[in-house]
C-alpha cells in the first residue's frame, strides 16, 4: 500500500483519515494507494472490481449519497476510471480511481447505488468505449447515436483525420412509437417559440398529458474537453469562461482553483475576495435572468421586462469592476486581473441597495401573485430523496428542502470559508419551490457582497506563477448559479494540460426534471424544464407524425429533406433565389 | 403563501411615471468605463517584439509581421474580427504597448485589422 501523503495526519484533517481508515478496514490490500494533498480532498486507487464494494461501503455505511461525476483518463497503456463522490457530512471530495485494462474496458457500473452516475457513465462510455456493466441504457449521450461504431474521439490515438464526417450516416431516427398507438410524439426544440435552447425532446403525449420524454442532446458537441488539451494553461481560462455564456465566472473560478492547487500557489486574501464578489455578482445576474425567463415562459411578459431591466444594474457594476458586461475575465491563475478601487466600492454599494430593494419586491410578488403561482405550485414536483438518489444539484434540490451548496459543503475554492451566508431552501418540491429558492439566494447573494466590501483585507491581487505546472491532478467546483460545476484537470508538466474535465449542472439536473414532467399537462413542460436554467448547444432535424388519418402515418425528415421542402414551399409562393 | 391577484399593481403604478430604461441608441449612447475591454489600440514605439501576445492569445487573433521599428525585428497585428477582447494581450506584454480602449462600435462590411504600420493605424483584409 503506497501513502502518497502530502500533508500528514493533523487534528484538522481528521474526516480526511477517517475516510481512508475505514478504507484500509475494507479493502486491505486491495487499497493500491491513498492520497490526502489537501484538506477536503482524499483519493484512494483500488483495483478494477474492488470500486463496487468500495462504493457499496461508502453509500451504505457512510452516507456519502452524492455523485459529482465520472471522468475517464487515457493514459496511453491502460485507461483510468475516476468517481468522484462528495461526502457532505464530512466535507470531503473522494475520488475513487479505477484502472482499467485496455484490451477489456470493462468495469461495473455504479449506477445501483448512484442512479445519477447514468449520464456520467455514458459519457465516459462515448468518450472512451468503456463499457460499465450493469448500466441500465448505456449507450452515446454527446454524439450522435450514428457516429461510427468504435470510434471513441478522447482517446490519444483518435484524430480526426481518422474520422471522415462523409461516411457518417445522417441521423435516422427510429419512429418510437409502436405502430397501433393512439399516443402522439411532441417534438419540443431546438426551435420552439418557448424554449430557446437548442435541444430537442421527443415529448410522448396522450391527449394532453405528458406520458414519456426522450432527451436528445447530442447534437453539436463542441468538444471542448478536447480543445483544452491543446491549448496552455492560460488560453484555457477563456475557454473555460465560454463553456457557458452566463456562468462566465462560475467556470473561470474552480478551473483557476485547480490549477492554482497543482502549483501549490495561495491567492492572496484580497484576490480571493474580489472573485468571490465576482461569483456572486454573476449568480445575481444568473438568478435575475432566470426570474425573468421564467415568467416570459409562462407569457407573463411584464415581470421578463422588469426583471431584465434591474439585471441592467448588475450588468452595469460587472463592466465597471472587470471590463466586460458577461464575460469577467477576471480570474488568473493566481489570483485576479484588476484591483477595485474606493469609488468603485461605492458605486457597488449603491447599486446593491437599488437591487435590495428590488429583489424584495420581486420576493413579495413571486410569494402573492396568483399570476405566477397559479402556474407554478404543484408542478414539476420532485421527491427530495429522489433528487438525492439522481445526485441533482443547485436549487432544484434546494428547492426540494435538501440543504447542499458546494459554497457550504467545500468552501475552499473562494473566500466561502470566511463569509458567513445561509443556504437557502424551500420545501415545495415544486417549481414554485426552486423560484422561492433563487430570489432568496438573490438577497443571500446581496448580503456576501456587502460582507465583502466591507472585510476587504488589503494587499495584492494575484501571485506570479509559471508557466509550465508540475506534473499532477487536482479537482475544485464551484457553486455556479445552476448548481455544481466541477473541474478535474490532470498537468504533464508542460504548459499544456494533459486531460480537464468539466461538468455543469444541467447534465445533473437532466433526469429528473424529465421525471418530474410526466403525468403533466404538455403546457406545463416548458416552465418545468425551464426551471432548471437549462444550458445546453445541439441541433437537429425533424420528424412529422400524422395521426389525423386512422393509420397514423410517420416519416422522417433529413436536413437536406428539410431544406428542399423549404426552398420548393417558397417557390411554389412565387419566391425565387 | 397568501394568493392574490393584483400583488403587481403598485409595482405597475409605480412605473407609469418612471424613465423609459432604455436608450436611443445610436442617436443617445451611454458612457462605458474607462477599463473596458473594447478596440485594441496599439503603439508600435513601445513594441519590442517580443511575441509574448501572440503566443498567449487564446483566439489566434495576433500575427507577427517584420518590421525595422522593433528590437526583435516583428510587430504584432491584431484580427479584430477573430479577438474575444479578452485582454489577456494587454496583460502579458511587458512594456504596455498594448492597450483596449473603450470603442465597442466595431461593426464593418470588410474584416479590419489593426496595424500601426498601416497609413489610418488600421486596414481591411483583401
Ligand atoms: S484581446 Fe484576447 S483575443 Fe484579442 S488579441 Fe488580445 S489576447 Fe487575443
Ligand atoms: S507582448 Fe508587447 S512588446 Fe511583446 S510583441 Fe506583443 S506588443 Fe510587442
Amino acid at each position: 500500500m503506497a501513502e502518497l501523503t502530502q500533508i500528514p495526519k493533523t487534528e484538522e484533517l481528521k474526516n480526511e483519515y477517517e475516510i481512508v481508515e475505514e478504507m484500509k478496514n475494507l479493502l486491505g490490500s486491495d487499497l493500491l494507494e491513498y492520497k490526502v494533498p489537501r484538506v477536503n480532498r482524499v483519493w484512494i486507487t483500488v483495483p478494477n472490481g474492488k470500486h463496487y464494494k468500495a462504493a457499496e461501503h461508502l453509500y451504505k455505511k457512510m452516507g456519502v449519497w452524492f455523485i459529482s461525476t465520472v471522468t475517464g483518463l487515457d493514459l496511453k497503456d491502460h485507461f483510468e476510471v475516476l468517481f468522484h463522490l462528495l461526502d457532505m457530512q464530512r466535507k470531503v471530495e473522494i475520488t475513487i480511481r479505477v484502472p482499467v485494462s485496455k484490451d477489456k474496458p470493462e468495469l461495473e457500473s455504479l449506477t445501483d447505488f448512484y442512479p445519477g452516475a447514468n449520464l456520467y457513465e455514458r459519457e465516459v462510455y462515448d468518450m472512451f468505449g468503456i463499457v460499465f456493466k450493469g448500466h441500465p441504457n448505456l449507450k452515446r449521450l454527446l454524439l450522435a447515436e450514428t457516429f461510427p461504431e468504435g470510434e471513441h474521439p478522447l482517446r490519444k490515438d483518435w484524430t480526426p483525420d481518422k474520422w471522415d464526417p462523409k461516411k457518417v450516416p445522417l441521423i435516422q431516427r427510429k419512429p418510437i412509437l409502436p405502430e397501433e398507438t393512439s399516443d402522439y410524439v411532441l417534438q419540443v426544440g431546438p426551435q420552439t417559440p418557448t424554449l430557446k435552447e437548442p435541444m430537442n425532446f421527443e415529448v410522448i403525449v396522450d391527449g394532453e398529458i405528458v406520458v414519456d420524454v426522450i432527451p436528445h442532446i447530442e447534437y453539436n458537441h463542441r468538444g471542448l474537453e478536447k480543445a483544452f488539451e491543446q491549448r496552455t494553461f492560460i488560453q484555457g481560462i477563456y475557454m473555460a469562461e465560454r463553456v457557458c455564456g452566463i456562468c462566465s465566472q462560475a467556470h473561470t473560478l474552480p478551473y483557476c482553483d485547480a490549477v492554482e492547487q497543482l502549483l501549490g500557489v495561495q491567492v492572496p486574501p484580497r484576490g480571493k475576495y474580489i472573485r468571490t464578489m465576482v461569483t456572486e455578482f454573476n449568480r445575481i445576474h444568473s438568478h435575475l435572468l432566470w426570474i425573468g425567463v421564467a415568467c416570459h415562459l409562462i407569457g407573463w411578459d411584464t415581470m421578463f421586462m422588469y426583471s431584465w431591466r434591474d439585471r441592467e444594474v448588475i450588468l452595469d457594476l460587472t463592466d465597471l469592476v472587470c471590463g466586460s458586461r458577461v464575460t469577467a475575465a477576471i480570474n488568473t491563475i493566481g489570483g485576479v486581473r484588476r484591483d477595485i478601487t474606493d469609488e468603485q466600492i461605492y458605486k457597488i454599494r449603491k447599486g446593491m441597495d437599488i437591487l435590495e430593494k428590488r429583489t424584495k419586491t420581486y420576493k413579495k410578488i413571486v410569494l402573492e401573485e396568483d399570476t405566477l403561482l397559479k402556474r407554478a405550485v404543484g408542478v414539476g414536483y420532485l421527491n427530495p430523496s429522489y433528487l438525492k438518489a439522481m445526485s441533482a444539484v443547485g436549487p432544484v434540490i434546494r428547492g426540494s428542502g435538501v440543504k447542499t451548496d458546494v459554497r457550504y459543503d467545500d468552501p475552499h475554492f473562494g473566500a466561502y470559508d470566511e463569509i458567513p451566508f445561509n443556504v437557502c431552501t424551500s420545501d415545495m418540491c415544486d417549481v414554485a419551490g426552486r423560484l422561492v429558492v433563487r430570489v432568496d439566494e438573490l438577497i443571500e447573494s446581496i448580503n456576501i457582497i456587502r460582507y465583502i466590501l466591507d472585510h476587504l483585507p488589503s494587499g495584492e491581487v494575484r501571485v506570479k506563477v509559471p508557466r509550465k505546472v508540475p506534473p499532477g491532478e487536482a479537482v475544485s467546483h464551484n457553486e455556479a448559479p445552476r448548481g455544481e460545476v466541477f473541474y478535474y484537470i490532470k498537468s504533464n508538466g508542460t504548459d499544456k494540460p494533459e486531460r480537464v474535465k468539466v461538468i455543469t449542472p444541467t447534465m445533473a439536473n437532466l433526469l429528473p426534471i424529465i421525471e418530474s414532467c410526466k403525468g403533466h399537462y404538455i403546457a406545463d413542460f416548458v416552465l418545468n424544464f425551464g426551471s432548471i436554467d437549462p444550458c445546453i448547444a445541439c441541433m437537429c432535424r425533424t420528424t412529422f407524425i400524422d395521426i389525423s388519418k386512422s393509420k397514423p402515418k410517420k416519416w422522417v425528415w433529413t436536413d437536406e429533406e428539410m431544406r428542399r421542402y423549404g426552398i420548393e414551399w417558397y417557390q411554389n409562393r412565387g419566391w425565387r433565389r | 403563501m397568501v394568493r392574490k391577484l393584483g400583488a403587481m399593481e403598485p409595482e405597475l403604478l409605480k412605473n407609469l411615471t418612471k424613465k423609459r430604461a432604455t436608450v436611443l441608441y445610436p442617436f443617445e449612447k451611454i458612457e462605458l468605463p474607462e477599463a473596458y475591454r473594447g478596440l485594441w489600440s496599439f503603439d508600435i514605439n513601445k513594441c519590442t517584439g517580443c511575441g509574448l501576445c501572440a503566443k498567449d492569445c487564446p483566439s489566434g487573433a495576433i500575427e507577427l509581421k517584420p518590421t525595422e521599428r522593433t528590437k526583435a525585428g516583428r510587430y504584432p497585428i491584431n484580427y479584430v474580427s477573430r479577438c474575444m477582447f479578452c485582454s489577456q494581450c494587454q496583460e502579458v506584454c511587458p512594456t504596455g504597448a498594448i492597450k483596449m480602449t473603450p470603442v465597442y462600435e466595431l461593426s464593418d462590411y470588410r474584416k479590419k485589422i489593426i496595424d500601426a504600420e498601416a497609413p489610418e493605424g488600421y486596414r481591411y483584409e483583401e
